[in-house]
């Protein structure tokens, strides 16, 4: 007999038993162990979806965030560089007026300096020239320089042109003649000047003398608006017209330099 | 030559015994048991998972799969005894490899039990599913005249369950003894792992069919049809 009754029935306990055994030991641990990974996956995956679509949200946002950015750098950067042209213009025009500034300050200290010299120029030559002429006329002819100067006087008085002493004389009739001289002349002097205009342009000129003038070596008769003269000051003023040549192409080289 | 291990008997009192059958049944048991314990006594529950949780997860999840394309519903109820009735086959199918170990389903006794089992687990799956009068009716359809064969077929699809399973695994013993006098150095070892794979294939028949006989039992196609149709 290949069957044997009760080796069937304790192999069904024994197998009923190994069910229970497996399942306990076996299938529920598992399973348990299955599920709870399952459950956590799921809420890792669901967590990881959700922080996919924050990361999406943030993504847009900071998107969006970065373009205002830049719009507005673009913006600032249009308007600093706007700025900047305007502060550029700005400083080159107040450069340019400063220079300007510069330029007129410096031209007009020349110019003054230039007039304050040529004054100067005329007060020391006219006094140098006056000391030379009168020691070397001293020395010379023993005559005083003032005689001379009188002498001369008289004599251009006399060289005038007869339309001119006519105008001279009527004026001088009218309101006297002045006479100007940067030394005081002497009663022979004045004798001899009154001599020589009282021929010159009427015996019924008044004269009235001014010493002490300030002007250079020479007589000066002056009529009315008239004015008649002998003296250095014509030379000065050739010798001033050199000078002034020479001094205005020697700033213009400065200038240059400087600019 | 002995075909079944059930004339070795160790130990008798009156009309209990311990015999061949039982006891390497109860070593089975012992080692599935103690490696089961072993391995689900330390489970991790995250992070790298050690290779016989790996091992034991794949089975059962596998096992799980199985039975879910067999049509059981939902399939951890049915997990317990369809997947003991495989790994118990398998694991004493697998150690006949061992010299000196006896099969214990190389035992019609034992083949006979589990078949009993799978016999009695039909209808009470059958009941609870559709009802004691819905179960009955199962067996005079389509007519009533159909009833004896019914019944026949039940008992006959049990016994050629119990009857397959102890010929397969005695015939390979048998082959194996037989060859071991023919040809002694090769042949057996071949068949060996011929029986090895006819091992296997007789589990998962095994286990297959248990589950097609309670599939069938509950009718879970129609009840999944009538489910899909509602």
């Amino acid at each position: 007999m290949l069957i044997d009754w009760f080796t069937v029935a304790a192999q069904a306990v024994n197998f009923l038993i190994l069910v229970a055994l497996l399942k306990r030991f076996l299938y529920g641990p598992i399973l348990r162990a299955m599920d709870r990974r399952e459950e956590r996956l799921v809420v890792r995956f669901a967590e990881a979806e959700s922080k996919l679509v924050e990361a999406g949200q943030l993504e847009e946002q900071y998107r969006g965030l970065l373009q205002e950015l830049e719009e507005a750098r673009g913006v600032k950067l249009r308007q600093v560089e706007e700025d900047v042209e305007d502060q550029r213009r700005k400083l080159i025009a107040a450069a340019k007026e400063e220079a300007a500034e510069v330029r007129r300050a410096w031209a007009a200290a020349i110019r003054e300096e230039r007039e304050s010299f040529f004054t100067e120029l005329k007060k020391r030559v006219g006094g140098e020239m006056l000391k030379i002429a009168r020691k070397s006329l001293g020395d010379l002819a023993n005559t005083e320089l003032e005689q001379l100067m009188v002498a001369r006087f008289n004599e251009r008085l006399a060289e005038l042109r007869s339309d001119e002493r006519e105008q001279v004389a009527l004026a001088a009739c009218d309101r006297g003649v002045l006479v100007r001289s940067p030394f005081a002349l002497p009663d022979q002097l004045r004798q001899r000047l009154a001599d020589g205009v009282r021929q010159a342009l009427g015996p019924s000129v008044e004269l009235n003398y001014q010493d002490q003038a300030v002007m250079p070596l020479g007589i000066e008769l002056t009529v009315g608006g008239l004015k008649l003269s002998w003296g250095v000051d014509s030379y000065f003023e050739q010798l001033e017209q050199e000078v002034a040549v020479l001094y205005d192409g020697q700033a213009s080289v400065s200038a240059e330099a400087c600019l | 030559m002995e075909i079944t291990p059930d004339i070795f008997i160790f130990w008798q009192w009156q009309g209990l015994k311990i015999n061949a059958t039982i006891a390497i049944t109860w070593l089975n048991m012992l080692i599935l048991i103690a490696g089961a314990w072993l391995v689900t006594r330390r489970l991790r529950r995250e992070g790298r998972l050690s290779r016989w949780q790996n091992l034991l997860e794949v089975l059962v999840s596998g096992m799980e799969e199985q039975i879910h394309d067999m049509g059981l519903a939902p399939p951890r109820e049915f997990l317990p005894f369809l997947g003991s009735l495989f790994l118990f086959v398998l694991f004493s199918n697998l150690l006949s490899v061992i010299p000196g170990y006896v099969a214990p389903t190389g035992s019609l006794s034992t083949t006979t039990a589990l078949a009993i089992c799978v016999f009695i687990s039909v209808p009470l799956w059958g009941v609870q599913r559709r009802g004691f009068i819905g179960y009955l009716r199962m067996y005079i359809k389509p007519s009533v005249f159909m009833l004896p064969f019914n019944i026949m077929g039940e008992v006959s699809r049990t016994l050629a369950l119990a009857v397959r399973l102890f010929g397969n695994v005695m015939s390979g013993s048998m082959i194996a003894g037989i060859l071991l006098s023919i040809a002694p150095l090769f042949f057996p070892v071949l068949m060996q792992l011929l029986g090895l794979i006819t091992g296997v294939i007789q589990a998962y028949i095994f286990a297959v069919l248990a589950a097609v006989y309670i599939a069938a039992g509950a009718q879970m196609e129609q009840q999944r049809e009538q489910q899909v149709q509602g």
